[in-house]
């Protein structure tokens, strides 16, 4: 009995003893690699590098575009209904604070970028590195100074951080020179190395960031630190631009002027860095910003819908909710420069009223929210982009060469220490393109900016260029006090409810909102809330 | 309709066509539905051992109309017991199970076939016949889009009214696609006792659960609104086997030696969870018919391919130990711990251990020899005190704390041809200093007993502190540029009181028992990381709605308070940070509209009988929480709102209105006290009447037992708030009593017959 007792009593324990060894709970992660020796092969950095393009691909538009876009006198947020978009219409209306989810969205936006980059060159040893390792360094150079350039001029004052956090990650503002500094620094370093690619000709596509788009970068930098900051860097930036224009290596594109922003202009003569989405059905990167910049076509008449289609106008995407619509304002500007037949202005938008020709008309009793009878083509989302569900190949643009010939007209103005002739050439090029042929020149910072807020329309540089050239006190006095609603062709009657009036020929019931017009204050956005009541070394932009 | 005029959100003109329609969207979605449960068992004992077994059958078509609800659910059980020798016992459960269930969308915002029943306008009727469609549907039909059609060709109505809501007839998403799941249980527990001497017991037991889960959505094409419709057909299909097993091996040890009585128990467990996954599908089929509903007739151009699977293990080991003593009945001692620690996709090693103590106390005054033993007026009086400490893991998962180099999407550096390249970024920041959350209990506590047993009393103090709550997605700050590991952030506290009061007794063959209970409970969130000023919670109408902050009961609803609605415009006025009065809030007045979690509940339980016959009653409410009605969608101004909104809106005539002009626009009202209500309720659970044969009718018919019984349940409700049930009105953790459309718990009549054989 005693015997087969102590047997039954070890059997037990062995089997506890077995069992309880500790090692069984060290279970491997699946899918994931060791972080402290990556970025070392060439296929490594090329993931790296790949990571902050993927990034930029699927979500810069969602915030780049449609804040930039909203805060400038380019756009209305439109939608389906106010309320679509609490936060753009705050931005829209001037009634922003640091509260607003989409400020502090797009703060967090770029320093991702930042951080992605930021991984790569601190731990890539490019002193032993291959060429491709150099390559990708300074690629992520580039591109880090083209965030923190967009940072600069929508945040002004914010942290610069080169080195990688741990610990209290908390840092202070920079000032406007540091950052800049740092912008210099990383572009003249990503040029220096020689380890950038250069296309072979204005005609040959490239998907990475190219020594030129560096030089670009570097002279728009200039450009924006001599009219954000009292310091002179007009001959910099002269000397970055004209780098770029005679290298050859970028024209203005000479096809469909709609094109460049579309599927059949991809990687254009003139595109210096766009995101590269392919017309590939197995590979989907969605970028759900896409479906909300096609038009509210269900707020026009659907057995019509059809019938515009076929018209052969390359037409809206259907999955698409009616964001982003042209301002009064911008309409005008370009009627003033073009008038209501002019090329560009009729690739840039169309009007209602060439719609309801088509026709293509608002359903009975519904009207297009946020919108004042002009509808976008420039970026609107093309049904013939569409891959599928939700998913359109429709490229980002973020820098072109039209761009830099407007910088580089800026900057040679004779009051910047440069030439006449070059600022006339440079503009005409920009004009005759647009079908405006035969100016007589001599043109001054005024004609710049009223050429600048046409080619360059929806393409984040209207808000800096108010602020830095001073007049967006002025230019955005009233903007967001009224937002459009339509309801059609106006027709003289009048529904007493809705306070009809008569806006160039349309239907347009105009909701006053609380908006108080552009304040000092607007020239920065607000360091956002979220950061203030994290970071005690961080202090608020004066008056916000 | 006037309201919708009013507020601008659909033009009167579109009235003029209207037909007179009314439709109760309620009628055409629900249907009083049947549910069976059928049942048989068997049981038999001999002095060496026993045996159990039983086959049950249950079906039960949802409230909602046909099939496209349905629950099957088909399971057997066999329990055994065998003493193999005097020291050695055998026993073995299992539970042999088989679900079947087609179910419903609901409790999304974009996407549920539950709330268009609230949202959805009267005006259009369920069906078109298809020779008389309006023209806009015509004019779909027209240009080829597939509309959805019923059995006998009829179209489902789309609104013309409504055109661009997200919600939609229901029944074009039940006629349009179905999702269904099938799966098998085997699962059970086998364990040897074993008692190798006097007072010491030694068990280990294996517990087990095998699962083989399948499930497969299909959605054909079709066209309901510009922003709810589908071009080509799409599948998703999951397989999935999940293996866990559990061993255990403690001992008992028994001891009295007079007025002392020890018990010690010590013991370990081991767990292990391994689940296997696929998941095929994608949008495109051969053919757009369910028969096609598999991957294996993708078509060759099908887009957004789904393709998963891995392989995902959780493990944990357990030691623990347990020490009771008592002197007499009298004076009662226990005293136990126990380590913990979980696998590395949990926590990092140097932190897998936690170790939790706990201590309890008890005092049977009625026991003691000075107490009056035979009292008529106090039967039994015991105090009680306990302290404790418990560890949780709250739902870590797939290695959280850990910096590794992850995937992130994949770009091609060739700008016509897919030369795809993988990103790759680190997963997080990394956290290796994450260790167990702990809540501590600590209880105060007397029960009371009087008149002979008939009435019962207990009464308890609680405090329960959660320290080192785990948090993920916290913010140190935004510059950080990657997901922020999970943290150790905060703590909460939770306390208040209960009650139980019994009162049973007898009058010839009349028996009752009534009984009822009450909890108090304050929660508030009293140490957040200074790291973090206050985490967000639930998302709608991209805003937060609610948040966990120190100070605050946890997620709270953080929104705008509506100060009252100025007579003179009808705008509403709200508060704002420095007490003043505002019409445009800014989000520094955001401020604690409500909170989901009851400051009381309550239930009630009724027992009587009578002879053969026996009711049942039982009910249970809340009070003091309140409920988020985040069923107005600001994007989509022209859905039907709660009735309330309307009938007590601000009009010229009424100007001394609850709620704002119809024509209201700013979207801060959506976030404000305007939506919150009173969630309190009490409801009638079930209402229970049974009747038993006599005895002397089933001799006859050779039956041991009969019963006869009938059922309401979830008849009777009182409660203010006006959307549909404020019990299931609340969704996950972060959005308690945040009510976005959820599915009602049905009104039941329940007709039941059990035979015992």
């Amino acid at each position: 009995m005693k015997s087969k007792l102590i047997i039954i009593v070890s059997i037990v324990l062995i089997i506890m003893g077995f069992y309880s060894c500790e090692d069984q709970l060290d279970i491997e992660q699946h899918g994931v690699r060791d972080v402290s020796n990556f970025y070392k092969t060439d296929e490594q950095c090329l993931e790296g590098l790949a990571a902050i393009y993927y990034q930029i691909e699927t979500s810069w538009r969602n915030n780049d575009f449609f804040i930039t876009a909203s805060l400038a006198d380019d756009a209305y947020p439109g939608g389906g209904a106010r309320g679509n978009d609490v936060n753009l219409e705050e931005m829209n209306e001037f009634r922003h604070n640091a509260n607003n989810g989409r400020v502090s969205e797009l703060f967090v936006l770029y320093y991702t970028t930042i951080y992605r980059c930021k991984m790569l060159i601190s731990r890539t040893d490019i002193e032993n590195g291959s060429s491709t390792q150099k390559r990708c360094v300074a690629e992520a150079q580039v591109i880090r100074a083209f965030t923190y350039l967009r940072l600069v001029s929508f945040f002004g004052e914010v942290p610069l951080i080169a080195e990688e956090l741990s610990g209290d990650f908390a840092r202070p503002s920079a000032s406007l020179s540091e950052i800049y500094s740092q912008i210099e620094l990383d572009l003249n370093n990503a040029i220096a190395s020689g380890a950038l690619l250069e296309k072979e000709n204005a005609s040959s596509q490239l998907v990475n960031v190219s020594k030129q788009l560096a030089q670009a970068v570097l002279g728009k930098a200039y450009v924006y630190e001599s009219t954000f900051t009292n310091v002179d860097k007009w001959t910099e930036a002269r000397q970055a631009l004209n780098a770029v224009i005679s290298s050859g290596k970028y024209e203005l594109f000479e096809g469909d002027y709609l094109d460049i922003f579309h599927y059949g202009g991809r990687f254009s003569t003139e595109s210096m860095f766009e995101t590269n989405r392919l017309f590939d059905s197995q590979n989907l990167a969605m970028d759900r910003s896409l479906t909300r910049l096609g038009w509210r076509k269900d707020r026009f008449k659907p057995d019509q819908l059809e019938v515009t289609q076929s018209t052969g106008l390359t037409f809206c995407a259907n999955e698409s909710y009616g964001f982003m619509n042209p301002t009064r304002e911008l309409y005008k500007a370009f009627e003033e420069m073009e008038g209501e037949d002019g090329y560009r202005l009729n690739q840039v938008m169309i009007s209602y009223k060439q719609l309801n020709e088509m026709p293509l008309q608002i359903g009975d009793g519904n009207y297009v929210y946020g919108n004042a009878g002009y509808f976008p083509l420039k970026f609107m989302t093309q049904a013939s982009e569409r891959v599928a569900r939700n998913t359109y190949a429709t490229n980002y643009m973020l820098f072109r060469y039209a761009e830099v010939l407007l910088l580089a007209a800026e900057a040679e103005l004779p009051e910047h220490g440069g030439s006449q002739a070059k600022v006339d050439e440079y503009v005409n090029m920009i004009k005759a393109r647009a079908g405006i042929a035969n100016q007589p020149g001599n043109y001054t910072l005024e004609d710049i900016q009223k050429e600048k807020r046409l080619e360059l329309c929806f393409e984040c540089t209207r808000y800096p260029d108010l602020v830095r050239w001073g007049i967006a006190a002025q230019v955005l006095a009233d903007k967001g006090k009224q937002v459009p609603l339509l309801y059609g062709l106006y027709d003289g009657s009048d529904n007493s409810n809705q306070k009809f009036t008569d806006t160039d020929g349309y239907n347009i019931s105009w909701y006053e909102t609380s908006g108080t017009g552009f304040q000092t204050k607007h020239e920065f956005l607000p360091i956002p809330q979220e950061e203030l009541n994290v970071n005690k070394q961080i202090s608020q932009h004066e008056g916000w | 309709m006037d309201y919708m005029v009013n507020s601008n959100a659909i033009d009167q003109s579109k009235f003029s066509s209207w037909d007179g329609t009314e439709t109760d969207w309620y009628d055409v979605l629900f249907e009083p539905s049947p549910m069976q449960q059928h049942s048989i068992s068997f049981q038999n004992g001999t002095n060496r051992g026993s045996i159990y077994a039983s086959l049950n059958y249950m079906k039960n078509d949802g409230i909602v109309r046909g099939d496209e609800d349905i629950y099957k659910r088909i399971s057997g059980t066999l329990n055994v017991e065998y003493d193999i020798k005097d020291w050695l016992t055998l026993s073995s459960s299992n539970i042999v199970t088989y679900n079947n269930r087609n179910q419903v969308a609901e409790n999304s915002p974009y996407v549920s076939a539950i709330r268009p029943v609230l949202s959805l306008d009267p005006l259009t009727p369920n069906i078109y016949s298809a020779n008389n469609l309006p023209s806009h549907m015509q004019g779909l039909v027209d240009n080829g889009y597939k509309l959805v059609q019923d059995d006998n060709g009829d179209y489902f109505s789309i609104s013309d009214y409504l055109a661009g809501a997200d919600d939609i007839n229901p029944n074009i998403l039940l006629y349009s696609g179905s999702t269904k799941s099938w799966d098998h249980f085997i699962q059970g527990n086998t364990a040897l006792n074993l008692t190798p001497i006097k007072d010491l017991v030694i068990t280990s037991r294996l517990g087990y659960r095998l699962e083989s889960r399948n499930s497969s959505a299909y959605q054909s094409a079709y066209y309901a609104t510009a922003t709810r419709n589908q071009d080509s057909p799409s599948i998703e299909s999951t397989v999935q086997s999940i293996q866990y097993y559990q061993l255990e091996n403690f001992l008992n040890y028994t001891k009295s030696i007079d007025d002392h009585n020890l018990v010690l128990m010590a013991g370990s467990s081991y767990s292990s969870r391994t689940s296997n996954f696929v998941t095929a599908g994608g949008m495109g089929l051969q053919f757009d018919d369910e028969l096609f509903a598999y991957p294996n007739y993708l078509s060759t151009d099908a887009n957004s391919l789904i393709h998963e699977g891995d392989e995902i293990l959780n493990k944990k080991l357990s030691f623990y130990g347990r020490l009771s003593y008592d002197y007499g009945n009298k004076y009662m001692l226990q005293a136990s711990m126990r380590a913990d620690a979980a696998d590395l996709s949990i926590l990092p090693e140097a932190k897998r251990w936690g170790y939790f103590p706990a201590l309890s106390l008890g005092w049977t005054v009625s026991n003691e020899d000075w107490f009056i033993q035979d009292s008529k007026t106090i039967s039994s009086l015991k105090l009680r005190a306990s302290w404790g400490q418990n560890g949780s893991t709250a739902g870590l998962s797939n290695f959280a704390y850990s910096k590794v180099i992850m995937n992130d999407g994949a770009y091609s550096f060739d700008a016509n041809n897919p030369a795809y390249i993988s990103g790759s970024v680190p997963s997080s920041t990394g956290n290796s200093n994450l260790k167990w959350e702990t809540s501590e209990q600590t209880d105060f506590g007397i029960d009371l007993r009087l008149f002979d047993n008939r009435l019962t009393f207990n009464t308890d103090y609680y405090i329960k502190k959660t320290k080192d709550l785990i948090v993920s997605g916290t913010t140190p700050t935004l510059t950080i540029g990657n997901t922020v590991s999970p943290v150790n952030a905060g703590n909460v506290e939770n306390k208040g009181f209960e009650f139980g009061l019994g009162w049973r007794d007898q009058l010839g063959d009349f028996k009752y028992d009534i009984s009822a209970n009450l909890a108090t409970l304050k929660n508030e969130v009293t140490y957040l990381d200074p790291s973090i000023d206050r985490i967000a919670g639930f998302n709608y109408n991209r805003s937060t709605v609610t948040a966990f902050e120190k100070g605050f009961p946890v997620w709270y609803f953080i929104g705008y308070q509506v100060d009252h609605i100025d007579p003179a415009t009808g705008n509403p006025l709200y508060v704002a940070e420095d007490g003043s009065l505002t019409e445009a809030p800014s989000s520094a007045d955001l401020t604690m509209i409500g909170s989901g979690i009851p400051d009381i509940t309550y239930g009630l339980t009724i027992n009587l009988s009578y002879k053969n016959f026996d009711l049942t009653v039982f009910g249970q409410g809340t009070q003091g929480n309140e409920i988020f009605s985040g069923l107005t969608k600001t994007d989509r101004p022209q859905t039907n709102r709660l009735a309330t909104y309307y009938t007590n809106a601000w009009t010229s005539q009424n100007t001394n209105a609850q709620y704002a002009r119809m024509d209201y626009q700013e979207s801060y009202y959506w976030q404000s006290s305007a939506v919150v209500f009173d969630g309190s309720y009490f409801k009638i659970k079930q209402i229970q009447l049974g009747y038993n044969l006599p005895d002397s009718w089933l001799e006859k018919i050779k039956l041991s037992d009969v019963r006869l019984y009938t059922s309401l349940d979830n008849f009777f409700l009182f409660t203010k708030y006006p959307g549909l049930d404020p019990e299931t009105s609340s969704d996950s953790t972060m959005g308690l009593g945040v009510d976005i459309g959820s599915y009602p718990s049905a009104k039941t009549a329940v007709f039941g017959l059990n035979v015992t054989f």
